[in-house]
């Protein structure tokens, strides 16, 4: 197992510690950027969770080349200036080595030109927007991007025979455009026909006039690209409109089931996500034992996993590279060929992970495991 | 030296040597990124929260739709930039100015509608625009990047940048405050109807400072883009236009000063208790509830710090007194309408008004020569200062017309209407309270300085031979009234008597041809009364003005009036000399109501 | 067809803003002040709906008659502690005291409560009311009858109890009312549990209809129901009605036909036409200022 050889590693590593650049005792000082107050707080609490038990199991277990790891968390309230700020905080103040984040895309599109600049290593678990990693040699993230789940979505819609789809989406959200343009494009390259591409904005809480003209045109499915809490509007909305029909998703509409108490208009819903509770995998059991025993229940989000993941991948590569020196690091981050609980993760050329998609579906109101989406070689 | 020369001096020195402190500190490596971070967003709130006092402060009018403009600013700029293609070194103070005029334009557009209307409408529009501006930056996608946001815009936003646009804008800022316009501004938020009737054009003058305060907060926004290096349109929403609102009413409605030093505060404060943001809105809310209840005009109120001032004071405690020398430049100043030899001053002619079915006045002829004073008398309700609100325009009749030299006044403004030559007093004291004795008597000499908005705020030209002057005018006028000791207290700490005779010193100020007096002496004793009726026959001699004055003290009506005019249930019932009006049976009917 | 149905849906949302709007109208009316927490207090009235019945078990029938207290009583404790020191003031200051209350109101609740949403309990489940192709949601018809039947209460409230003479005379001079032997302060306390009432049966049929609850969640249908209010006349019951409608049927047929992104635009617009072809909005009167 890789953790086996990051831990023998370790051991050998520290038998060295007294030639190596750092002192002994010292700790290896991350960097957390993210929303931990305001309204999107649950995105970077979330993340915070996951990363914050890494930490401690790393720790347990020895920590890295003898050192102990360290994360100082720096909330940015999902505000660009508040990310700047917290970012110049953590690498001048604190001098911290690697960052794990921002949470949200908009942040991360702020801080990602500044970590550039730096040289220091920076993983966004959440950060989807496709521009934060471009051109930027020492940002990465461990999230899937926006095209391949929307792309995933349509192909899942067509194998399973919905030859005619509509789209819900929020103009106002780049996620949202970015998602409904994609699943468009690929149901269209598919040989679907999209019936109906209807515009709304988050903020609103009546989204009867864009389903009644979806009504009107007979969707087999209705990709709805949006966050959970304008999601359950949409679909409990959508029965007092008389649609009947399958809903799609992506991984923003996790936790819908919270807010829909109706379990077959749930068990009608299918989406696409980073991480799957209930997946047979030895790596997912083991992290949802330990967090369950950390926080008490299994995780809300899967950017808690992601967040995991995200760290795992720095701690590694400062392992592998036996310091902390920030080429050596992202040298050692963009080889990268780890098995994660969001599944095996490599990089490719543009920084994202090459990993699995998983597609989920409610049963009896609660989140199960259909299928995983490979990506493409 | 002259004293505005050595005042310059002082500020400049003293900006130099902040600057030269603050650049051999950072040059020293003293400052790391983080810091300096700090002390530009502290930058740039101060010019968010200075051009906000203008017209939440200063004017008086709640905007919650600031950090709008902001993104406005933030996105023209930052486009200038990306797509000119110019050198840094011109580009940026090119795009800080391009992105503070498209704010500008916006904020005209925005502020024309809105300041139109009366009470509390701004604030709900400019909550609205806040909103439409994420909507249109949304849709003009190719344009702004969308939903996505502008990305990468050069980061060249730096602390010389920062400081020298901070400097600029706040002496700017002062400038104008300081000016006729500034004046106009802040009467504009003590009354607008006195404002109205001592002749400033007060829609105008609401959408100057709404647009001044678009184009800073423009200007703020370049800064912004050029420093975080993206741009996304949720940044700007209602929260950050509440953030820019505390600092102000922390720091002061009214006072630069205050609004300079919250920036700092409410900057570095959450900054430094950043693991407790989850309090950061509950504390900010409270502190608005708990600065409108106990301080509603902010920690400093309108107090100003001004360094040309400490230093005197200094200097004067080590008994190094200056004297300065004053340049007075005489000019004479425009005045209105010119009389008509032969014709009456004023002539009304079958003058009615209808609110919903109540005809409150129904044909009223009056004439008033030049030089004449004339009673208006009439038991309660009687229509009389319904007459006056239409002789100054406040109304507008519905029918019948009023002539002042020969030109109607029907339909113009009520600025317009004092300008060609009618000032008046209120029967409810209507002083700029907050503001000095002074200023109350300049701000009605507006329209008699003619310097321009540039001039007042660049300090060039006719502006210190105009201010000049109308400094002594006013200090002449308050002479008159035996004033001269009181010009700097406020207006609202003047005991009452003292009130109806700046009330009527600032009437006079505008250089009228018709002096209406509302009640001018209610609420005096017989003595002040007295002292009243020698003081409106010296102005009438002095000023050569015509006086039409409401009174219910009859003793001062027959005393001085002329001619007597009488009303009742909004109709002349008689007119004469004062001992014909004694004996008119109808006079005495409509008094003793029979 | 299409038409008639989102007609339909315009009327739901408008009868709910009308609602909302009927106790921003109450209170202008007679303090002249924008009571910006006036949203917020929906937001309260909703989690006292939702924690009552989840938490506590309570039913239907005794949750609602709370809520409406626990409305009533925040709304006369915000008037005694926050707005009434503030009555001589500018108006600025109690702008600003409300803009305050209303983000205390809000960030408390994030506190509390977390900003995650939670589901509202199903209150009433009535099968749509099917007319040929037309299908009409329950709730739309009972939010419609519900807003309707208030206005005409409050109308007759207004127009014949004394209290209800007594805010109509506070709302005109309130100096002289004290002087007329009208408790003033008692009035102007009433007016607030009453419009703070309305607004937690408002809440009620807001959640029926869109059932989550966020602490943030009286932002949007407060902003709204305000600019209904000044579109039919503030201050004026039938003006709060007209308003709410015109603004529901106008946000649901642009959403509809033209585009989702210009429906707030075209609400500001019609807002702005309005004031500026009739400043005392539709149903207003003209009203000079003494001067």
């Amino acid at each position: 197992m890789k953790m086996k050889r990051v831990l023998a590693l370790m051991c050998a590593l520290a038998m060295l510690a007294p030639v190596c650049a750092f002192a002994e005792g010292e700790t290896i000082k991350l960097g957390g950027i993210g929303p931990l107050s305001g309204s999107t707080a649950q995105y970077g609490n979330a993340v915070r969770e996951g990363v914050d038990l890494f930490i401690e199991e790393i720790n347990a277990a020895g920590g890295v080349n003898g050192q102990q790891v360290e994360i100082l968390w720096e909330d940015s309230k999902g505000d660009a200036l508040e990310a700047t700020n917290a970012f110049n905080k953590l690498v001048d103040n604190d001098g911290v080595v690697g960052i794990i984040g921002p949470v949200l895309s908009g942040e991360s599109l702020a801080v990602a030109p500044l970590a550039s600049d730096a040289g220091i290593p920076m993983i966004s678990p959440s950060a989807t927007s496709y521009e934060v990693t471009t051109d930027r040699p020492n940002v990465f993230r461990s999230c899937f991007l926006d095209p391949f789940q929307a792309q995933a979505m349509a192909n899942y819609a067509n194998d399973q025979g919905m030859k005619k789809v509509a789209v819900i989406y929020d103009n106002s959200d780049d996620y949202s455009v970015g998602l409904a343009n994609e699943f468009k494009a690929q149901a269209e390259k598919n040989g679907q026909e999209v019936v109906a591409f209807e515009a709304a904005t988050a903020k609103d809480v009546d989204f009867r006039s864009q389903l009644t003209n979806i009504v009107t045109a007979g969707p087999e499915a209705l990709f709805v690209a949006f966050y959970y809490e304008p999601a359950a509007m949409i679909l409990n909305q959508s029965v007092e409109v008389g649609l009947d029909c399958k809903f799609l998703g992506a991984d923003g509409i996790g936790g819908v089931e919270d807010l829909v108490s109706d379990t077959a208009l749930l068990s009608k819903t299918y989406y696409c996500a980073h991480f799957a509770n209930d997946a047979d995998d030895e790596n997912v059991k083991t992290f949802i034992e330990s967090y369950k025993a950390k926080y008490g229940e299994e995780p809300k989000m899967a950017f808690s996993a992601t967040g995991y993941d995200a760290v795992k991948i720095l701690v590694n590569a400062i392992a592998e590279a036996g310091s902390t020196d920030s080429a050596a690091v992202v040298e050692k981050i963009k080889a990268t060929d780890l098995d994660c609980v969001t599944g095996h993760i490599t990089f490719d050329d543009h920084n994202d992970p090459v990993k699995n998609a998983y597609i989920m579906n409610y049963v009896d109101g609660q989140p199960k495991y259909v299928d995983t989406v490979e990506p493409e070689a | 030296m002259e004293k505005r020369q050595r005042s310059y001096a002082i500020n400049i020195v003293a900006l130099l040597v902040v600057f030269g402190a603050f650049t051999a500190v950072n040059n020293a490596g003293l400052i790391n990124k983080y810091y300096m971070g700090i002390i530009i967003t502290i930058g740039i709130n101060m010019i968010l929260a200075c051009s906000l006092n203008l017209v939440t402060g200063f004017l008086g009018e709640l905007a919650l739709g600031h950090a709008g403009f902001m993104s406005v600013g933030a996105y023209a700029a930052a486009l200038f930039t990306m797509r000119s293609g110019l050198d840094a070194g011109i580009g940026f103070p090119l795009a800080l100015l391009f992105g503070g005029l498209v704010a500008a334009v916006v904020g005209i557009l925005i502020g024309i509608p809105a300041l139109r209307l009366r009470g509390d409408y701004l604030a709900i529009i400019t909550l609205g625009f806040g909103e439409i501006i994420r909507i249109l930056i949304i849709y003009l996608e190719p344009l702004t990047g969308g939903a996505r946001g502008l990305l990468d815009i050069p980061r060249i936003t730096d602390f010389t940048t920062t400081y020298w646009v901070v400097a600029v804008t706040v002496m700017l800022l002062y400038a104008l405050i300081r000016s006729r316009h500034g004046r106009a501004i802040v009467a504009i938020r003590e009354d607008i109807v006195a404002a109205g009737a001592s002749g400033i054009p007060t829609t105008y003058y609401k959408v100057l400072a709404f647009t001044v305060g678009a184009f800073f907060a423009g200007v703020a926004g370049g800064l912004y883009a050029h420093y975080v290096g993206m741009l996304n349109p949720t940044k700007f929403n209602f929260n950050y236009s509440i953030d820019i609102l505390v600092m102000v009413v922390l720091g002061g409605m009214g006072s630069l000063t205050g609004s300079m030093l919250s920036a700092v505060v409410l900057t570095i404060l959450p900054e430094a208790l950043r693991q407790f943001s989850d309090y950061r809105m509950l504390l900010y809310s409270l502190l608005l509830i708990v600065m409108m209840l106990f301080k509603p005009s902010g920690l400093l109120g309108h107090y100003e710090f001004s360094l040309t001032r400490l230093l005197d004071r200094i200097a004067s405690r080590l008994g190094i007194d200056q004297a300065i020398a004053r340049r007075r430049e005489k000019k004479r100043l425009k005045s209105a309408t010119q009389p008509q030899p032969g014709k009456p001053l004023l002539t009304v002619s079958d003058l009615g008004i209808a609110f919903g079915g109540l005809q409150a006045v129904q044909g009223v002829n009056l004439d008033i020569q030049k030089g004449e004073i004339v009673g208006l008398i009439g038991p309660n309700g009687a229509g009389k200062t319904t007459v006056f609100n239409m002789l100054t325009s406040v109304y507008q009749p519905t029918t019948g017309s009023i002539e002042l030299n020969g030109h109607s006044i029907v339909g113009k403004k009520t600025y317009e209407t004092n300008r060609q030559g009618v000032a008046r007093t209120f029967q409810n004291i209507r002083l700029f309270k907050e503001i000095s004795v002074l200023d109350n008597v300049k701000i009605a000499m507006h329209n008699q300085a003619q310097y321009s908005m540039a001039s007042g705020i660049f300090r060039y030209g006719k502006y210190w031979g105009e201010e000049a002057e109308m400094d002594r005018r006013a200090r002449a006028l308050l002479e008159v009234f035996q004033m001269g000791d009181l010009a700097d207290s406020k207006a609202k700490n003047l005991p009452y008597g003292q009130q109806r005779k700046l009330e009527i010193a600032r009437a006079l100020a505008s250089n009228p041809q018709l002096l209406l007096l509302d009640e001018p002496a209610a609420g005096m004793n017989p003595i002040e009364t007295q002292e009243l009726m020698e003081t409106i026959r010296l102005i009438r001699d002095r000023f050569q003005v015509a006086i039409l004055l409401i009174e219910h003290d009859m003793s001062l009506v027959m005393g001085i009036c002329e001619r007597i005019v009488v009303l009742d249930y909004g109709k002349i019932i008689a007119t004469g000399t004062p001992e014909e009006i004694k004996h008119n049976p109808k006079v005495i009917g409509a008094y003793l109501g029979e | 067809m299409r038409f008639l149905l989102q007609l339909i849906n315009g009327l739901q949302v408008g009868s709910i803003y009308a609602l909302i709007a009927l106790g921003y109208t109450m209170v202008y009316g007679i303090v002249k002040l924008i009571n910006f927490a006036h949203g917020d207090i929906i937001m309260v009235g909703a989690y006292a709906v939702l924690l009552t019945m989840t938490v506590l078990g309570w039913p239907v029938y005794l949750s609602i008659p709370f809520s409406i207290l626990v409305c009533a009583a925040m709304g006369v404790l915000i008037e005694r502690v926050a707005y009434k020191r503030l009555r001589s003031y500018a108006r600025i200051s109690a702008l600003i005291t409300a803009i305050g209350v209303s983000l205390l109101l809000e960030n408390s609740a994030q506190l509390i409560f977390s900003p995650t949403a939670r589901p509202f309990p199903t209150i009433v489940s009535m099968p749509p009311i099917v007319i040929g192709s037309l299908r009409v949601s329950f709730i739309t018809v009972l939010t419609l009858a519900i807003s309707v039947l208030l206005m005409i209460l409050l109308t007759i409230f207004v127009k014949r109890t004394k209290t209800g003479k007594a805010m109509r005379a506070v709302s005109e001079d309130m100096g002289a009312a004290q002087l007329m032997g009208i408790n003033v302060n008692t009035t102007i306390s009433i007016t607030f549990a009453i419009g703070s009432g309305l607004a937690a049966i408002g809440a009620v049929l807001y959640c029926a209809s869109y059932p989550q609850v966020t602490p943030t969640m009286g932002m949007m249908p407060g902003l709204k129901a305000f600019i209904a209010a000044v579109l039919g006349g503030i201050g004026i019951i039938p003006g709060a009605m007209l308003g709410g409608f015109i603004m529901g049927i106008a946000e649901s047929l642009t959403k509809g036909f033209i585009s989702t992104q210009l429906a707030d635009a075209v609400v500001y617009g019609i807002l702005i036409v309005v004031l500026l072809v009739k400043p005392a909005g539709i149903l207003g009167k003209k009203i000079s200022e003494k001067v």
